[in-house]
């Protein structure tokens, strides 16, 4: 096979590739994470991945048992002689990868199909020059603002039935902002990797991988979803949803 | 009427620096008010008696919260708002405004959304 008919067929299948790379290396990360957090405990992190391993359950918790049938986690559990960091656990790995990293990409591309234009004006204005900066920017100053309203409002009985309503606005906004980034990622992906044209939500699909591999990095993983997350509900904030016309007081002059 | 297009004219170019100079204080002035920002979130930490302060907020939410739905069920009594000294409150509205100032702002430096182009 000559050496220009191999590079085509590598990228023809340069997505599969990008995403099954993506996915090999988000499942050995999350295996550095939960091995890490074996050593040194980090609730943050064992909220992504799950608990250490060996972690007996409660005598209350025996019903969990219900959905894992098997048990092969346990009997897939190896030491890791080299640096005195705590078992590693392929499986509990991969249970992470396919719960938290499938959800994730779930959300994400839903919230494509279902706001396209709305998604490709935040996009836009994202890859434009200084538009992540002000994304995270905003998504810093948002956080601010939620913790400062919600605080303000735990202070009412009138209004306490709101702040649920502000979390879950909040909530939203990062979602759809965290969709954005992955489909920007993803665009990224394309130009700089040079691979063919394929579907939108391929794309998006690696970004949203590449967010999780951000996610399970042993430590400063927890720090970069955060600013995945801000930069997500910046965007979202910043774009006003992705609204075309984007922020006006116009109607209100009349 | 014509349009400008067809009149052989191109409309004149704004002065660059007319443009530029609200931008550039804009751009400063999105900088300069971390500061504030800063200073009253750090101050109502303090206040609070840091995160675990903050936390005890957020579960008496979910508390105060589940003793209003009790009370709306007629199951309970309604629950108390808990004291708060002025000065906090002042503060959280102080941050509150100027966050919601700052992010104007930052809206304002966001470029805008270009026509949609649609292929053929």
């Amino acid at each position: 096979m000559s050496d220009s008919t191999r590079t085509r067929s590598l990228r023809r299948y340069g997505w599969a590739i990008l995403i099954g790379v993506l996915a090999v290396v988000g499942i050995l990360l999350a295996v550095a994470d939960i091995s890490a957090g074996n050593r040194w405990p980090n609730p943050m992190s064992q909220a992504l991945v799950g608990p250490a391993t060996g972690a007996t359950p409660a005598p209350n918790q025996t019903q969990a048992f219900r959905f894992d049938r098997s048990r092969v986690g346990d009997r897939l559990i190896f030491d890791f002689p080299v640096g005195g960091l705590g078992p590693l656990s392929p499986y509990q790995a991969l249970r992470a990868f396919l719960t938290n990293g499938a959800g994730l990409v779930l959300l994400a591309l839903a919230a494509l199909v279902i706001f396209p234009s709305r998604a490709r004006n935040a996009v836009e204005r994202l890859e434009a020059r200084r538009g992540a900066e002000i994304a995270l920017g905003a998504g810093i100053v948002m956080v601010l603002l939620t913790l400062a309203a919600v605080t303000l409002l735990r202070f009412t009985l009138l209004f306490l039935a709101v702040v649920p309503l502000v979390l879950l606005v909040a909530l939203v906004a990062g979602l759809f902002g965290v969709a954005c980034i992955s489909l920007a990622i993803g665009r990224l992906l394309h130009h700089r990797l040079r691979l063919p044209n394929v579907h939108p939500l391929i794309a998006a699909l690696a970004g949203a991988l590449v967010v999780f591999d951000l996610a399970v990095i042993p430590y400063a993983g927890v720090f970069a979803l955060a600013a995945v997350a801000m930069a997500g509900i910046g965007l979202a904030v910043v774009t006003r949803f992705g609204s075309a016309s984007g922020w006006s007081f116009v109607d209100l002059d009349f | 009427m014509q349009a400008p297009a067809s009149s052989g004219r191109l409309s004149p170019i704004p002065p660059q620096s007319a443009h530029l100079a609200p931008s550039r204080t804009r751009d400063r002035r999105a900088w300069t008010l971390l500061a504030p920002e800063a200073i009253l979130a750090t101050f109502i930490l303090w206040y609070l008696s840091g995160l675990d302060g903050l936390g005890s907020i957020a579960s008496g939410i979910a508390g105060d919260l589940q003793g209003l739905a009790g009370w709306g069920s007629g199951s309970g009594p309604l629950p108390s708002v808990p004291p708060v000294d002025v000065l906090l409150l002042l503060a959280l509205i102080a941050l509150t405004a100027i966050a919601a100032y700052h992010l104007s702002i930052l809206i304002q430096l966001t470029p805008q959304a270009m026509p949609t182009r649609r292929r053929a």
